[in-house]
């Protein structure tokens, strides 16, 4: 489910480089396990990132392929859940950007 | 003798008439005459010193009114002298009459710039509070809130903090993933 979400994710992520910054952190995993999963399938403009104590508890993360969107000012824009396959986020990354 | 008597005795009239009409006018112009050129001699020969200082005094005290206070001191001898010390005692007015008038504008110009200063700097200090109250949102974990201060670390092996995330200046999107 998160590997066809994040191919989905892909042409998007590519349209808005520059303008938004994506990380792919790593639930229950390293970050160095995501690198790789990142450069076998030749994924660009995305970040591995590691969270660093209880930062998904805090966040209240409690699934993966779970997406949080934060705009210029770290207020939440949009969040979901486990789910959603093929869900297209062409709308939530364009409302980043305005 | 009848027109005789009556013109004597019309005569007669006319002539007190016109000697009461002489002894009138005579009378009559020194009168109102008499007491306009009567009185001044009166008055200078009664107190012609007084007479003088009040002439003399009057337009100096109206040009400058904070003069007597000062000048007192130096009427009080002049008034018991004659009307040429009174004459000195006017000449060394004017000199102690632009020094009162001076001193007020002074302050006056002073009372102003020392306000001034003390104005401006209270208004800056009070612009400056309001900016930093402008950016306040909840914290939470909703859509509108900020999330708690969270950290990440990089493949690159740095850390990045939420406070960097806000500062940077961008959007962020985090997928929280998993290869399994």
């Amino acid at each position: 489910m998160c590997r066809a979400e994040l191919r989905t994710l892909n042409p998007i992520i590519a349209e808005y480089a520059g303008q938004v910054d994506f990380y792919l952190v790593a639930f229950n995993e390293s970050a160095a396990t995501l690198e790789e999963y990142i450069a076998e399938n030749g994924y660009a403009n995305m970040t591995a990132a590691q969270p660093v104590g209880s930062m998904l508890r805090d966040l209240k993360i409690v699934s993966q392929s779970s997406v949080m969107a934060m705009d210029s000012t770290g207020v939440i824009t949009f969040r979901k859940g486990y789910g959603g396959r093929g869900a297209d986020f062409s709308a939530e990354f364009a409302n980043l950007v305005q | 003798m009848k027109r005789i008597s009556k013109c004597l005795a019309g005569c007669a009239v006319v002539g007190l008439l016109t000697t009461a009409m002489m002894a009138c006018g005579a009378e009559e112009p020194p009168a109102p005459a008499a007491p306009a050129n009567v009185a001044p001699p009166v008055a200078t020969t009664a107190s012609p010193p007084t007479a003088a200082q009040p002439a003399t005094n009057a337009p100096e005290a109206a040009t400058a009114t904070a003069a007597p206070a000062a000048t007192s001191g130096s009427m009080a001898a002049p008034a018991t002298d004659t009307p040429t010390a009174t004459a000195a005692a006017t000449a060394p007015q004017p000199p102690a009459d632009p020094p009162a008038a001076t001193s007020p504008p002074a302050a006056a110009t002073e009372a102003p710039t020392a306000a001034v200063p003390t104005d401006t700097p209270a208004p800056t200090a009070e612009i400056a509070p309001p900016p930093i109250e402008a950016p306040a949102a909840d914290v939470g974990n909703e859509v509108g809130e900020t999330p708690p201060a969270f950290a990440m670390d990089l493949s690159n092996g740095s850390r990045i903090e939420s406070t960097d995330i806000v500062g940077s200046g961008k959007p962020v999107f985090m997928h929280y993933f998993a290869t399994w």
